[in-house]
């Protein structure tokens, strides 16, 4: 942890991007790739992880041309004022929605323990609590994901140990059944599910040492697709692939057979997951969305755009009508969002190699010297 | 009329509009203290700007429920 300088470590950057990427799929992440694909839905997972390592490679090739800016700098230069600003609006509203998304679900799913309390008090609560730490800029928020990152793993190894003692491996058979074309489709589902990612756009000039964001993103990458994979096998193993697509949070259901009822039902341990999942992926993506709009109206002072956000956000999460709606938007915005992150930064490596923006650069930091 | 801002009275409600009244008031005396003190004019305008712009939406707001729900 380095104090007070506006940075943040490696292991820092591993967490937030690892914690951020596991915003609210990892707890349904076998139940969609079940449905659609039956047992071999882990084939999807490692193609999906594939595409999203190619991105990763872009985004931090990206960066490390402008180690000291974020995207909200390089963007317009690159792409020219008027283009550059509105991909940065646009990303800086989709970040809004992920919030608001992300919110929606971690409401919808405490709604159903807290039946009595209106849904604005949960949304605000959370959004508020929020919004007091990324007021403090990138460290805090580190910090918290680094405290919170230890009872994320530990619970969510819990539920997996849980899980164990009632897996049936026949169940995880038979495999290679899906076609190529429908592996391919969920495989791209898969990396459109994978939000946060691109977090490297914005936080990359952030990092104490940038030449280790390749170590850190891959990492990043290769402990979600392991997470996701041991879910994703366990879950199946344990209730099998027609049970499972009847189960809405079927990690939550891992929490219910602890052998010996020693503990009775582990809801409750299934219910702070929830809190901290739901919450580091909020964080992180409400100070993205409103570092990226302090930088695009050059505020000096980032913290301003914090609060004036929350009634936005707040408003995007009451859209949907019920949790039907709020999956089905879900998908549509998976969709945007993934094009955007696969295209905005080939798009952007591409014309600054053309243009020759990154030398520019370069030189003028010669000159200064 | 009220059909037609049917999808909209769902989302803004009376209640949450004031919600939203309260928080982006309490916000602007924060925000505008803080520029203030750290010497920031450009900033402290745009705090104004845009905490009162949502009080003034989210008042419009009220009234406008008021007259059409």
């Amino acid at each position: 942890m380095l104090k007070d300088a506006d940075r943040i470590t490696s292991l820092e950057m591993f967490i937030l991007i690892f914690s951020s990427m596991n915003a609210v799929e990892v707890m349904i992440v076998p139940r969609t790739l079940s449905e659609s694909l039956g047992t071999d839905g882990w084939i999807a997972l490692f193609g999906g992880h594939l595409i999203a390592a190619v991105v990763m490679f872009f985004i931090v090739k990206l960066g490390l041309l402008f180690p000291n800016e974020t995207l909200a700098e390089y963007a317009p230069k690159i792409l020219g004022r008027y283009l550059g600003i509105l991909l940065l609006m646009v990303a800086a509203l989709s970040w809004c929605l992920l919030t608001a998304r992300i919110v929606r679900q971690f409401a919808d799913f405490m709604e159903l323990i807290l039946p009595q309390t209106p849904i604005e008090v949960i949304i605000i609560t959370i959004l508020y609590v929020a919004a007091r730490v990324a007021r403090h800029g990138i460290e805090p928020i580190a910090r918290v994901l680094e405290i919170l990152f230890p009872l994320f793993v530990g619970i969510l190894g819990l539920l997996i140990i849980v899980a164990a003692f009632q897996i049936d491996l026949s169940n995880l058979l038979p495999i290679f059944q899906a076609s190529p074309k429908e592996l391919a489709l969920e495989s791209l589902k898969t990396f459109l599910g994978l939000e946060g990612q691109e977090i490297l756009l914005m936080l990359l000039p952030f990092m104490a040492v940038p030449k280790n964001a390749y170590k850190v993103a891959y990492g990043a990458l290769a402990s979600n697709l392991v997470l996701r994979l041991t879910l994703f096998v366990v879950t199946i193993a344990t209730f099998g692939t027609d049970l499972i697509k009847e189960l809405v949070w079927p990690v939550e259901e891992l929490s219910r057979g602890f052998p010996g009822g020693m503990f009775g039902r582990l809801d409750s341990v299934f219910i702070a997951l929830w809190v901290t999942v739901a919450f580091t992926s909020i964080l992180v993506f409400y100070y993205l969305s409103s570092l990226t709009f302090s930088r695009v109206m050059k505020f000096r002072e980032p913290s301003m755009t914090v609060l004036p956000l929350l009634p936005l956000i707040f408003f995007l999460t009451l859209v949907p009508a019920n949790v039907a709606a709020s999956e089905e938007l879900s998908g549509y915005f998976s969709w945007f969002w993934g094009g955007y992150t696969l295209t905005v930064p080939i798009l952007l490596l591409v014309v600054t190699y053309i243009r020759g923006t990154h030398l520019q650069k370069n030189q003028e930091r010669e000159r200064e010297r | 009329m009220l059909e037609l801002f049917n999808p909209l009275t769902r989302i803004f409600t009376i209640n949450r509009l004031l919600l939203v009244v309260v928080i982006a008031f309490i916000s602007m005396l924060i925000d505008f203290r803080i520029m203030t003190k750290k010497g920031l004019k450009r900033e402290s305008r745009w705090v104004l700007i845009l905490n009162g712009g949502l009080i003034g939406l989210s008042l419009g707001g009220c009234i406008a429920l008021l007259i059409f729900a």
